[in-house]
Order: structure tokens, then C-alpha cells, then sequence
């Protein structure tokens, strides 16, 4: 592994011109995914002398399957300190990490507690149940706070000299976050409750925000896909327990919903789980709006 | 439709009927079933194992065109890709000096790789690895009507060219002394082999669907007396594998794919063992 990697460093350090993003003389600050890299944009906004880079693409969605690029492994020894999401997301790092020695690494998901999935991972009570912490952690508003603020304490610790710019910029995004926090409540008060089975890990935190019931979870980004036994199972689930919505990511791509709703005649939504989307400071928020609207068109 | 499932449902006193998926994957596999109970004799009597294997691969690159070109519906690059590769692999086999196996494996082995290469750009393969072992259970009542009209048309051509690809597949230079021409045959054939192999891609999957089209026939070959008991029962085992695996697959809760696969293994062990007693 190492062989390969140090290789694939030395053939990409010939040709460092084919990343254009990495400028010459400037401090590049890694992030592993869409979220954290939003984040990080945010509270290293106006700060001409640092570069944030993205590691995964922004098609390649969850990291569960991911693997690392020639690319990333060059980010990787160009970077000063790296931003993970942590909570287990970046499994793919792991072998990495070992290669590149001095990278700091800023974990986003200190002192966050986790959902653990046993209860919902899978349907069958003969399935082995694995212990198993859902990393999808920035889906909640709440969390999504403490993990600025875990990345801000991270990068102050990191670049002192931009200690006031950071805390402004900071204080800044707490201030639009916490007015996504009200409108959230405002919108969701007097909503009825809401059964739901979810086909993304992520929407386990933002049912903990919402107050929505989610009876069941696919964890389908994991490349997870029920049997027919199972569809059976959650057919008669629906039915049952008066499930009224499918949620489903944008990047769905198993069938099981599909199946589900044909088999039930329950509506599928379509929410953004905020692992891929375009480069804006403002985008979390944009999508957290637009996920509560379609949730409320439901409940209300 | 529902005049359909209304009639199985109660036909059926069993508990899977009561699901549309159920019912709609037991109509699908008993129309993909004979099909490749019908296409597999052929391919096995001419050696094609190998051809029908690089054809299911194959799928990787032509799932991959359709997104290059922005096609919504992926059966049609799907499908034109399978006879375009078929038709090339054909042509290079009978041309040149190169043994068959190698010509296959070459181009079993780009279309693989240029599949993989731009379907995992960005590093997300994912959304597409449910081609991989395929999903019966999402099958939709179009897509049967598809595979309905498929068989049927599949049954058509067989009656017409069955008896000269057979010749062909004894002795083709017989064959061509009687005046049959031998490539034409052979290039309706694998036409016919990449249509319904990239149909059933989608249900089936590109890692189990050349052991549907070869299993029933070489289970078959084991036991038939004459090429007509032996189309007979390779589709006659291909049903009832195809049945009997969807529903060991529902209660015992494994995969579809390959509870039918492992069922007509299990098939030609016993045939083979048959045979050798005989």
C-alpha cells in the first residue's frame, strides 16, 4: 500500500500543473467531503492566503465505497491540516493517513453524540444485528453547530495568526445557523407526527431535529438492499404502522423504494442528505430549507 | 393487468402471491426463463459459453455510453452496445488467425475496464453496482410486457433459423456446401443472444447471467437423447430452476439471482451424475 502510494506521489509530483485549484505559495487546507468542506469555506472565508480543497468529488456522495485518488493522495502531502468529518465516515483515509506523516487532522464530530442503529439496521430479528454509530451526523442542525465549532477551534489552533478573522467568520455562520435552528421550529410547530421509513442513514438526524418518526432504515448509500423477504416485511410494516412517506436521497439508486411504493401506494420524497451540491457559503442552509419544505407539505 | 395478479393471487394460495413484487418477478422469470433455455442450447452446442460471458460484461460499457451520451432510458445503449460487441467479436473470431477464446477475452476484458473507468469517475461506483447481481424484484409490469414481446419474437426467429444454425453447429462446412450462409445464420444468432442478454441484464445481473443461459442447456445436454428432447428440456429446466429459486430466494430469505443459479447448479451435478451411471 505504501509502495503504491508513495509511487503514485512521485508520478503526480511531475505534474503538478494539472491542478490548477493548488496555487504556489499559499497553505492548502484539506477537507474530506461536501459538508465539512462547506464548513470550513465558511469560517475561512476571506482569508486570501489559505485554499480550501475538497477531496471527494462532489458526485461521490457518501463515503462508504469510496476510494482514494492519485489526486487526493497529492492534496494529502500538500496540505497543512486536513478536516474530516470523522464518526467513522472517513474509513477510506485510514491507510492514507499512515502514509503522510506530519497532517494535522481537525475531526468535526467531537463530543457529538451518535444514533446508534442497531434497533433499525435491518428488519429481520434473524439477521445478526451489527452495533452499528450512524456518521451522518451533520443532518442536524444542532450538530452541524458543534461541528463548526469543533472546526473553528481546530483551525485557530492551527493558524493563530488568523485567530480574529476565524472567530468573526464564526460567529457570522452560529448567527445564520442558529436563525435556520428558529425557522426550523417555526415551521415544524403544530405538525402532526410522521411515520417514515428512510432509505439514507443521514435522515436519522434530521428526524432527531424534526421530530419525525423513522420506523425503519435502508441504509442504502452502504449498499444495502433488502431481500424479498424483508420487502415482504416492510410492506406489511407500512400498512401497519400507517407509514405515510418514503424518504429517499437525490442519489438513490436500489429499488427497493420504487417496490415499496408500487407495492403500498405510498408517496416517495426526495431529500437532499447534503453530501454533494455546488460551492456555496450558503448551501447548507439552502438545503436544510428546501428539506423542510418538503417534509412540511407533508406533515401539514 | 390487475386481471392478472387477481387470478394468480387467488390461483396461488401461497403467501408470496400476496406481493406485487412477488408476482410481478414469478412472471418475469417465466419469461426470461425459457428464453434463455432456448438461446442456451445453441450457444452450448457451438461453444459459445465463453461469447455469452463477454456479452454480460460488456454491459459495463454500455451502461457507461448511455450516461457519456445523455440517453434516460440505458436499455437502448444497453442493447446496442451488446449486438455492435457481438457482431465485432463474430467478425474477428472468423477473420483472423487468432484463437476464438483470446478474441473474446480482449474484448471481454476492454469493455470491463472502459465500463468501469468512466462509470467510476469521481470515484462513485455505487449507484451502478446493482447491475452486478441485478434485481428481479424491481422488474415493472412495461418491462414484462418487453420481455412478453421479446419472447415472442425470439420464438419467431428460432422456428425459422433453428434448423440451419443446427447444421451449422454440426458441420459448417457442410453446412456452406449446401448452400446455407453460414454467417448470416451465425449473425442473426448473436444478435438474438446480445438483445435478450442485455433485456434480462437488469433482473439477472452481469456476474449470474451466463450461468442462466448455460446451466439448463448443458444440464440438458446431459440427459437428451436428441436435439429435440434436449431444446425441450433445457427449457423445461430453465422454468423450473427459474421458479423454484425465486421462491427458495422468498422464504428463505436469500437473494433471487443467486438462489436460481445455485439451484440449477445443483441441476447439472445431478444430470452430470446421471449421465455417467447410465
Amino acid at each position: 500500500m505504501c509502495v503504491v502510494l508513495a509511487l503514485t506521489l512521485l508520478i503526480f509530483s511531475g505534474c503538478a500543473g494539472n491542478t490548477p485549484k493548488t496555487q504556489e505559495g499559499k497553505i492548502t487546507v484539506a477537507t474530506s467531503f461536501y459538508p465539512v468542506y462547506i464548513f470550513t469555506l465558511n469560517l475561512l472565508n476571506g482569508i486570501e492566503e489559505v485554499n480550501v480543497e475538497c477531496m471527494a468529488e462532489q458526485s461521490a456522495g457518501c463515503l462508504h465505497d469510496y476510494t482514494l485518488t492519485a489526486k487526493d493522495a497529492k492534496l494529502l502531502s500538500d496540505a497543512q491540516v486536513l478536516i474530516i468529518n470523522g464518526a467513522g465516515m472517513e474509513s477510506f483515509l485510514q491507510d492514507a493517513l499512515e502514509g503522510v506523516g506530519n497532517l494535522n487532522v481537525i475531526d468535526s464530530s467531537l463530543n457529538i453524540e451518535l444514533i446508534c442503529d442497531e434497533e433499525h439496521h435491518h428488519e429481520d430479528e434473524h439477521n445478526e444485528h451489527h452495533h452499528h454509530e450512524n456518521s451522518h451526523i451533520w443532518l442536524s442542525v444542532k450538530n452541524a453547530k458543534k461541528q463548526v465549532e469543533n472546526i473553528k477551534n481546530g483551525l485557530v489552533k492551527e493558524f493563530p495568526r488568523y485567530k480574529n478573522k476565524i472567530e468573526e467568520n464564526y460567529s457570522d455562520y452560529i448567527e445564520r445557523l442558529d436563525a435556520l435552528q428558529e425557522e426550523q421550529k417555526t415551521v415544524l410547530s403544530g405538525s402532526k407526527a410522521l411515520n417514515t421509513i428512510s432509505f439514507h442513514g443521514a435522515f436519522e438526524y434530521l428526524a432527531l431535529d424534526l421530530g419525525f418518526n423513522i420506523s425503519a432504515t435502508i441504509e442504502s448509500d452502504e449498499g444495502y438492499e433488502p431481500s424479498a423477504k424483508e420487502l415482504a416485511s416492510l410492506s406489511n410494516k407500512i400498512k401497519n404502522h400507517n407509514i405515510k412517506a418514503l424518504f429517499i436521497a437525490p442519489d438513490y439508486s436500489g429499488s427497493s423504494a420504487e417496490i415499496l411504493g408500487r407495492e403500498t401506494n405510498t408517496e416517495i420524497y426526495v431529500l437532499n442528505p447534503f453530501i454533494s451540491g455546488e460551492e456555496e457559503l450558503t448551501a447548507y442552509e439552502d438545503i436544510m430549507k428546501d428539506n423542510y419544505r418538503i417534509i412540511l407539505k407533508e406533515v401539514k | 393487468m390487475n386481471l392478472i395478479y387477481d387470478l394468480l393471487s387467488s390461483a396461488l394460495p401461497f403467501s408470496w402471491a400476496d406481493y406485487i413484487f412477488m408476482v410481478n418477478a414469478f412472471i418475469a422469470v417465466l419469461l426470461i426463463a425459457p428464453l434463455m433455455g432456448i438461446l442456451g442450447t445453441m450457444a452450448v452446442n457451438n461453444k459459445m459459453a465463453f461469447f455469452s460471458d463477454a456479452l454480460g460484461h460488456s454491459a459495463f460499457t454500455g451502461i457507461a455510453l448511455g450516461v457519456l451520451l445523455g440517453i434516460k432510458n440505458e436499455m437502448i445503449s444497453l442493447v446496442a452496445f451488446g449486438v455492435f460487441l457481438a457482431l465485432i467479436i463474430t467478425r474477428v473470431k472468423n477473420k483472423g488467425n487468432t484463437s476464438s477464446d483470446t478474441v473474446i477475452s480482449v474484448f471481454s476484458s476492454t469493455s470491463i475496464a472502459v465500463g468501469l473507468l468512466v462509470l467510476s469517475y469521481g470515484g462513485s461506483f455505487s449507484k451502478y453496482s446493482s447491475y452486478l447481481v441485478g434485481d428481479i424484484l424491481s422488474v415493472t409490469e412495461t418491462e414484462i410486457l418487453s420481455l412478453f414481446i421479446t419472447l415472442i419474437v425470439v420464438i419467431i426467429i428460432w422456428s425459422l433459423i433453428y434448423n440451419k444454425l443446427l447444421v451449422i453447429s454440426v458441420n459448417r462446412e457442410l453446412a456452406a456446401s449446401r448452400g446455407i450462409k453460414t454467417a448470416v445464420y451465425e449473425n442473426i444468432f448473436v444478435i438474438v443472444v446480445a438483445v435478450v442478454v442485455m433485456m434480462s441484464i437488469k433482473w439477472v445481473g452481469i456476474l449470474l447471467i451466463n450461468s442462466l443461459l448455460i446451466l439448463p442447456a448443458a444440464a440438458a445436454r446431459n440427459i437428451a437423447k436428441n436435439s429435440r428432447q434436449y431444446l425441450l428440456s433445457s427449457v423445461i429446466i430453465s422454468i423450473v430452476c427459474g421458479v423454484s429459486g425465486l421462491l427458495i430466494s422468498f422464504y428463505g430469505d436469500t437473494s433471487a439471482g443467486a438462489t436460481i443459479v445455485t439451484v440449477s447448479a445443483v441441476v447439472f451435478f445431478t444430470t452430470y451424475i446421471f449421465r455417467k451411471n447410465k
